[in-house]
């Protein structure tokens, strides 16, 4: 459901079986550290708040690091599945309602991959910490892919 | 790259030798004294690099340092001593664990200060954040005795900077924003119990004493 107070670039719901991708800056130790899932200023802008993942099936790593603007820092990826961010809950959360979610994002470019863009949403809250913190918990579960050579 | 890679140290330590001038830079000479068992005979050897020896700024207070140097320096030094030594014989006791924990925790100081230098030159965080990172850091530690694990690190948007710790189900997060106080945040991934504050290098509550035990390395 799009709502009408939200950017016109927004879609619908990413499936849960999708693999979602966050590129980002690899931590001293080689992970993913909670930090990858912050909210940029940038970010924060955006109605609703909301952070750049990419669809495996519709983009490559390469590709979106394309896109991302050829950062040579964003040499890791990070991977998790939408259904696992939808099952993120608060330990005293009982609420059925997930409280992050990820809906496609339309970006202006016409670089191949860009119709995997999607925005995960629900990380502006003051519960972000814990949500960054069980992004990160997962995404370390799997294996990290090198873009590049690590920082 | 872990101890066992190096040959089987029967004693390893670290020796430093630390000059300050006017209170305002340091000189660090670091060297590694290795002792091992081979062919029956006790070996004793001392690595220096007196290229590794040079001035460096310290911070108010007088904390060192350690910049620009190369834990994979030691190793490679390490490594090509092993040429030397005969296989045959060679004797796998390592009874000085106190000073190979000490190694790598040395270690993994000089991979942080490398890592906030790699980083910082990168444009991902100032220098000053990096600054006030390696102080906020000193301090932590000085409350725990200097006995504070090594945290992870990681650059986050906008100059952002986070050291994490985890330790089981316990998990310790120091951010750094821009022209801001640090927030410590801490939470236990089994019970979700989670508290956080602000801190800088000259406020840190003592009742952060033991939330920082969780993360001794004693």
């Amino acid at each position: 459901v799009i709502l009408p107070q939200d950017d016109a670039s927004l879609g619908g719901t990413v499936p849960d079986g999708e693999d979602l991708m966050r590129l980002t800056v690899p931590s001293k130790d080689g992970k993913v550290s909670p930090g990858a899932f912050e909210l940029s200023s940038s970010d924060k802008a955006q109605n609703p708040p909301r952070l750049s993942v990419f669809a495996a099936s519709r983009t490559t790593p390469d590709q979106a690091w394309q896109i991302m603007g050829k950062k040579p820092t964003y040499s890791i990826v990070a991977r998790l599945t939408a259904e696992q961010i939808r099952s993120i809950r608060l330990v005293s959360q009982k609420a059925e309602e997930p409280e992050l979610d990820v809906r496609w994002d339309r970006i202006e470019t016409s670089l191949p991959g860009a119709d995997g863009h999607a925005g995960l949403l629900g990380l502006h809250t003051d519960k972000r910490r814990i949500y960054r913190l069980k992004l990160a918990d997962l995404a370390n579960e799997r294996e990290v892919t090198l873009l590049g050579k690590p920082l | 790259m872990t101890v066992s890679d190096l040959i089987v140290p029967e004693n390893t330590s670290i020796r430093e030798h630390i000059e300050f001038e006017a209170d305002r830079r340091v000189s660090i000479e670091i060297g590694c004294r290795l002792a091992f068992r081979s062919m029956g005979k006790p070996w004793e050897t001392e690595l220096t690099d007196t290229s590794l020896n040079s001035w460096y700024e310290i911070a108010p207070g007088g904390k060192s340092m350690y910049e620009s140097i190369s834990t994979e320096h030691w190793f490679a030094r390490a490594r090509s001593l092993c040429v030397h030594i005969p296989s045959k014989g060679q004797t796998t006791s390592a009874s000085s664990s106190g000073s190979v924990t000490h190694w790598l925790v040395h270690a993994r100081a000089v991979g942080l200060h490398q890592y906030l230098t790699k980083i910082a030159r990168a444009g991902l965080i100032s220098q000053e954040t990096r600054e006030q990172a390696i102080k906020v850091l000193n301090r932590l530690s000085e409350i725990l005795s200097g006995s504070l694990s090594i945290p992870d690190a990681c650059p986050g948007p906008n100059g952002h900077l986070l050291y994490t710790w985890d330790k089981n189900a316990h998990h310790l997060e120091v951010e750094f924003v821009p022209e801001r106080r640090a927030t410590l945040f801490y939470m236990n991934r089994s019970s979700g119990n989670v508290f956080e504050l602000e801190i800088d290098e000259f406020d840190i509550p003592r009742s952060v004493l033991s939330t920082l035990r969780f993360f001794s390395e004693r």
